[in-house]
């Protein structure tokens, strides 16, 4: 009777590469310090916050939100593609995420046109500073995630995808989910927070 | 190859960032920074009573800025074995590292000027100060170019062996991301994007501590290894 070998112990998986991870808990951080700060602003004028924040549109908020999470669903699905072989399946469904990346970004200037126009801008009070400056710092992110998204198709599209494209996909699915995820935090924050 | 001078030019960096720390802080008293929303009068008063403190930090901000310069070409060494043969993101590196040092020696000036006859009506001693800190906080975008470059190469290493640990390259982009908020403290007079603010001037000054203090370790790593007999 031979003996068995059990099969080695499965390595716990880090999605991407290690090191993308310091990018992400980075940013992630980098965020968390910015929303305390927000907080401890809000504090000391909840009165002011409280009435600016009326009059965003959570209509617009609720919006950005599903165009993020539907993109972060489509990126998760490209991954599990690659991850199977199917680079062509994956190139599909990143076309999709990008489209609903477009969407936030239009939707975003809709949103800010229409504060500008009435009359609303960056230096109204302390509440729409913080509301300007963070949804631009997070826009650049989608931006740069956008960029990130590119690259990825790019690479799916290509005859051969190479040895690191599935940690490629990985680690750059896990930038644009810390995005959506960052700007779930956000909605919370500056649209609901009450 | 000059493994020593490059390692000396890597200390120079770290003694030259402690040096502006000094003149930020116990000399010119600018640490934290003179809130914008300071009166005239104030302002001109912070000048009157600290005028050679003021001159004398200013010039150990100047002396910092050169003596930066050397650990920028360190770490191009570094970053040209990476690319190795192309040369384009350490020339990127360089240049914007330059123009990125450039505004804080004009800055070091402003401050100085201010200082220099501060029986100057108060008006004219604000709006120096004023030239001088957006000087200082606000041409934060060439400092993104230079660490953003400062990344590209360590990502894109192809040696089988890279030079530096990958995940140098990713806290690169990390601080770029966080250095350049300040490019906006223009719009502000107080909170926290001002020049004094707690994202455009402490988190951007503290990533770029943070990236003095990796990359230094990183090359002195690297160093190390290249003089390590084969």
């Amino acid at each position: 009777m031979q003996p068995t070998v059990p099969p080695p112990a499965r390595a716990g998986h880090v999605p991407g590469e290690a090191g993308v991870w310091v990018l992400i808990l980075g940013d992630i951080f980098a965020f968390s310090a910015f929303f305390a700060v927000f907080l401890l602003h809000r504090a000391q004028n909840v009165a002011l916050f409280s009435v600016s924040q009326a009059t965003l549109e959570r209509g617009f908020g609720l919006l950005n939100t599903a165009l993020l999470l539907t993109s972060s669903l489509f990126v998760a699905r490209a991954v599990l593609a690659a991850r199977a072989g199917a680079a062509r399946a994956s190139a599909r469904l990143l076309i999709f995420a990008l489209a609903c990346g477009g969407g936030f970004i239009v939707s975003k200037a809709f949103e800010w046109g229409a504060k500008i126009a009435s009359g609303i801008t960056l230096n109204t009070n302390e509440f729409y500073s913080f509301y300007y400056m963070f949804t631009g710092i997070h826009l650049v992110h989608v931006l740069v995630g956008m960029g990130v998204l590119t690259y990825l198709l790019a690479r799916s599209r290509r005859s051969d995808p190479g040895v690191s494209y599935v940690a490629v996909m990985e680690g750059g699915g896990a930038f644009w989910h810390m995005v959506d995820l960052i700007w779930v935090v956000l909605f919370a924050v500056f649209y609901l927070l009450r | 190859m000059n493994y020593r001078a490059q390692l000396a030019c890597a200390w120079i960096g770290i003694a030259s960032t402690a040096l502006m720390f000094v003149g930020m802080w116990p000399l010119m008293h600018f640490l934290p920074p003179l809130d914008p929303a300071l009166s005239t009068a104030a302002v001109a008063a912070i000048y009157r009573s600290n005028a050679t403190g003021i001159i004398v930090g200013g010039l150990c901000l100047l002396a910092a800025a050169s003596g930066v310069m050397p650990f920028y070409c360190a770490l191009a060494m570094q970053l040209t074995r990476m690319e190795h043969p192309s040369r384009l993101w350490t020339y990127t590196m360089l240049t914007s590292a330059v123009l990125g040092f450039v505004p804080l020696v004009i800055a070091e000036m402003l401050f100085s000027t201010a200082a220099y006859r501060p029986e100057r009506p108060d008006e004219i001693i604000q709006v120096l100060n004023d030239f001088g800190f957006i000087m200082f906080v606000g041409p934060s975008l060439p400092g993104t170019v230079q660490l953003l470059s400062s990344a590209i190469p360590v990502l894109a290493d192809r040696n089988a062996d890279p030079i530096f640990p990958r995940w140098v390259g990713y806290a690169n982009v990390w601080t770029a991301i966080l250095a350049t908020p300040g490019c906006m403290v223009t719009l502000f007079k107080r909170g926290p994007f001002a020049w004094n603010g707690a994202i455009s001037f402490w988190v951007a000054a503290i990533a770029f501590g943070i990236w003095m203090g990796i990359n230094f370790w990183a090359m002195r790593r690297a160093l190390l290894r290249q003089m390590r007999p084969a």
